[in-house]
């Protein structure tokens, strides 16, 4: 619109124009503000207005509001303070009342904030008074201040250690930290006290050097944000941590953790456990491979055939030198056969060893003849003994056999031999002394029928050839009981040579009445021997020892026992023609004579006799002489048979 | 007293003619019949082979049995006469060269009354002999003859 000229009417109407619009605006800010408003008469207390949003909130009407004093609406609960305020408004032209108590018309308490201002408004002075409900605000803050009372609650009864610590940089590099805040349970875990202020380096003294790492760690965090987990072994605490470490702050870290060395102490112990099993497990694997190795080493080199049975006597395990003997080419096709897949003579092999499962017995060293699947036979020496496992219950049978055919042919043999030599001997007896019988009786016959015919030096001759007749008797004879005595079996028994001895002497002595020989015989010589075969000892010796004193003037023969050594020794002692030692070794060799026959007669058979003897009753002979100084022979018995 | 018969059985000529000359030498002069192994000895005492004929009853004043004999051996003589009821009391010495202890036990318990080893030398041989006729035939009362 055009105005260039404007009358004072003009104006008037336009400024009550501007007046009207202004009083609408402010009209509407009225009625649709978000927080209650009351409109006052400063001097009355009166309300004048009051907008939606307050009605809506205390739930009056209008129409109590307005001309009411403002107390007597019924919200103000307190009606001598709410006076005194309205006085001091009316003082100062303001009050503020953060937080106050107004009870809406259906009861609740309503927290409000109240602000009021008098200012004039026309010709009237107004208050006007803002009304925000807080209600729901304090709730929010109630609530943080209860969750921060919960969090403090859990914070100092949680058992887990809460550190708020500072990292302390050098040259941006993380070398230390401050305790800000711990709780409770940190000093029970740590059993570090009074903390809070204090460097980490004050309160753990070496922590920087020994475990470098975990500030690195802290440091990290802190700077970065990022939180970690880790369970880590502090070094100066002797103390294993699980840790959870996180950043509230940039420069700030929280430290949430546990003490876990116990467990980590048992896990330990778990593991070295473990690892000791492991190294048990595999030494026991060590020794069982060894000792199988051992066994089939045996099993695969031993001339002797081992075999491992079950109950029902099928093979589980077999020596090589079995399973070649029974045509197969490796042990393992043995498993699970049985005898009866060999051997024509399997049913008495069951038997046996069915026998050895039901009464526990071994069969020790039995001989069996075995015939082989290719035919030969053998002879075998077996021992078959239960197979327990390690309960001792029994499980099978476990053999072995010996091939002892050659052993038993060279029995055989020498069982052959020795028949063939008592024949041979028993011929020798017999048939070579029969005819020197003749020759002796028939020479005697010349000699006694045609004596007269011969002369002197003939009838000499004669008698020559009985004599030599007579010595090849001897000879025979002393053979025969040589080879006797290695036939002999001897029967010990508790002997006296003494009385033995006696009795030879006088025999002895009556061959040759007419000579003089001091004999001394020790007085119970009990022995352990065989008789008979000790008199053959004793008639050698003290023969011996009679014919060799035969040229002395004096002779004596002693028969008596010494200690040698803590061993009986027995000797026969003459004082005779004696021998050169040089010759002893052959002094108990058959047909090794020490003396010429023209001196001394004899055989030579009977030390060879005497040793035989002696050597059969596990003793031992031997002699001492000088030629011209006598003999001593000595011999020993086996004191303990 | 007609003398009785002395049999000798032995294979061995020379031991049969130093036998006889042993028992002339000690005066024995009884007839002696010789069998020159078991199987003669047997017919001879039970009247067989070429004794047939001859009276059983007509024993022996006593046998002198060598024990290594052809065919049958004198062991087995001996188990025979003694088996016998009819010559079962015969006097039977064992005369022989062994003196293998099993030939001296078997004889003795065979039922043999003595048992001679025959020595090398002559002397001794006559010594045993003529101790052997005295005992047998002079000293020793015959037995009984069996009444039939």
């Amino acid at each position: 619109m055009d105005t260039p000229k404007k009358n004072r009417a003009e104006v008037a109407k336009t400024s009550t124009q501007t007046l009207n619009d202004s009083e609408v605006r402010y009209r509407r800010l009225f009625e649709a503000a978000q927080d209650g408003i009351l409109i006052l008469d400063a001097q009355t207390g009166m309300i004048d207005d009051v907008n939606p949003y307050l009605i809506d909130m205390l739930g009056y009407s209008r129409e109590e509001f307005v001309k009411k004093k403002l107390w007597e609406v019924g919200a103000f609960k307190d009606i001598d303070a709410s006076k005194v305020g309205f006085k001091v408004l009316q003082e100062k032209g303001y009050i503020r009342y953060e937080d106050l108590p107004l009870r809406a018309k259906g009861g609740q308490l309503i927290q409000v904030e109240f602000v009021s201002n008098v200012y004039p408004a026309g010709d009237k002075i107004v208050i006007q008074c803002n009304i925000r409900d807080i209600t729901n605000h304090r709730l929010a803050e109630d609530a943080l201040l209860m969750s921060e009372k919960h969090y403090l609650g859990l914070f100092e009864n949680m058992l887990n250690g809460f550190a708020y610590c500072k990292i302390i940089l050098d040259n941006g590099q993380p070398r230390d930290f401050i305790y800000l805040d711990v709780n409770t349970a940190f000093g029970a875990l740590t059993g570090l006290k009074h903390v809070v202020g204090k460097k980490a380096s004050d309160v753990i003294p070496g922590i920087r050097e020994s475990d470098p790492e975990l500030i690195a760690l802290y440091g990290r965090v802190a700077l970065t944000g990022k939180s970690e987990r880790l369970e880590t072994y502090v070094e100066a605490l002797k103390m294993w941590f699980s840790i959870s470490v996180y950043s509230p702050q940039k420069g700030y870290f929280v430290a949430v953790f546990d003490v876990i060395t116990e467990r980590k102490r048992a896990e330990d112990e778990l593991r070295k456990a473990h690892e000791e099993l492991e190294i048990q497990v595999q030494q026991r694997t060590a020794a069982l491979s060894q000792s199988n190795m051992l066994l089939q080493t045996l099993l695969d080199n031993m001339p002797d055939q081992i075999y491992f049975k079950d109950l029902q006597s099928r093979f589980i395990k077999n020596s090589r030198s079995q399973t070649n003997a029974l045509g197969l080419s490796d042990p393992s096709e043995a498993i699970g056969k049985t005898d009866f897949d060999f051997f024509p003579h399997a049913s008495r092999a069951y038997a046996d060893e069915q026998e050895i499962i039901r009464s526990g017995k071994p069969l020790v060293d039995f001989d069996e003849r075995a015939v082989w699947p290719d035919g030969h036979e053998t002879w075998v020496s077996t021992t078959k003994v239960p197979l327990r496992d390690h309960e001792g219950k029994i499980i099978g049978t476990f053999g072995i056999s010996r091939d002892t055919t050659d052993r038993r042919n060279n029995e055989d043999a020498l069982r052959k031999a020795r028949d063939e030599l008592e024949a041979f001997s028993y011929s020798v007896s017999h048939d070579l002394r029969a005819p020197l019988r003749g020759i002796d009786g028939w020479s005697l016959a010349l000699l006694e029928d045609y004596g007269n015919l011969l002369d002197k030096r003939g009838q000499e001759y004669i008698q020559r050839v009985r004599s030599e007749t007579q010595h090849m008797g001897e000879l025979i004879d002393d053979l025969l009981q040589l080879s006797r005595i290695t036939r002999a079996e001897i029967h010990t028994e508790r002997i006296d040579l003494s009385a033995i001895a006696r009795s030879i002497v006088a025999r002895l002595q009556e061959s040759e009445p007419q000579r003089q020989v001091e004999f001394v015989i020790q007085n119970d010589l009990i022995a352990k021997g065989d008789a008979h075969l000790m008199e053959v000892v004793l008639t050698n010796l003290l023969g011996n020892a009679f014919k060799f004193t035969g040229k002395i003037p004096h002779p004596r023969i002693d028969f008596g026992l010494m200690n040698m050594e803590n061993q009986r020794v027995f000797f026969v002692r003459d004082n005779g023609a004696g021998f050169d030692m040089a010759f002893a070794k052959k002094l108990f060799g058959a047909f090794q004579r020490m003396h010429k026959a023209s001196e001394f007669p004899g055989t030579g058979i009977g030390l060879a006799t005497v040793q035989r003897i002696i050597n059969h009753h596990g003793g031992r002979v031997w002699a001492e002489s000088a030629v011209n100084l006598g003999a001593t022979f000595f011999f020993t018995l086996q004191e303990s048979p | 007293m007609k003398n009785k018969i002395i049999l000798l059985v032995e294979d061995n000529p020379s031991d049969v003619g130093l036998t006889q000359r042993a028992l002339a030498k000690s005066h024995i002069a009884n007839e002696m019949v010789v069998a020159e192994d078991g199987q003669d000895a047997l017919d001879y005492i039970f009247a067989a082979g070429k004794y047939t004929g001859r009276d059983v009853k007509e024993t022996p004043a006593v046998v002198l049995l060598d024990l290594n004999l052809p065919r049958v051996d004198g062991l087995e003589v001996l188990r025979r006469v003694r088996a016998d009821e009819r010559t079962k009391r015969i006097p039977v010495v064992i005369l022989t060269t062994s003196k293998e202890e099993q030939d001296v036990a078997q004889s003795y318990d065979l039922g043999a009354n003595s048992y001679i080893r025959k020595p090398v030398d002559f002397k001794q041989f006559v010594e045993s002999v003529e101790r052997l006729g005295l005992y047998w035939l002079v000293m020793n009362e015959p037995p009984p003859p069996k009444v039939s």
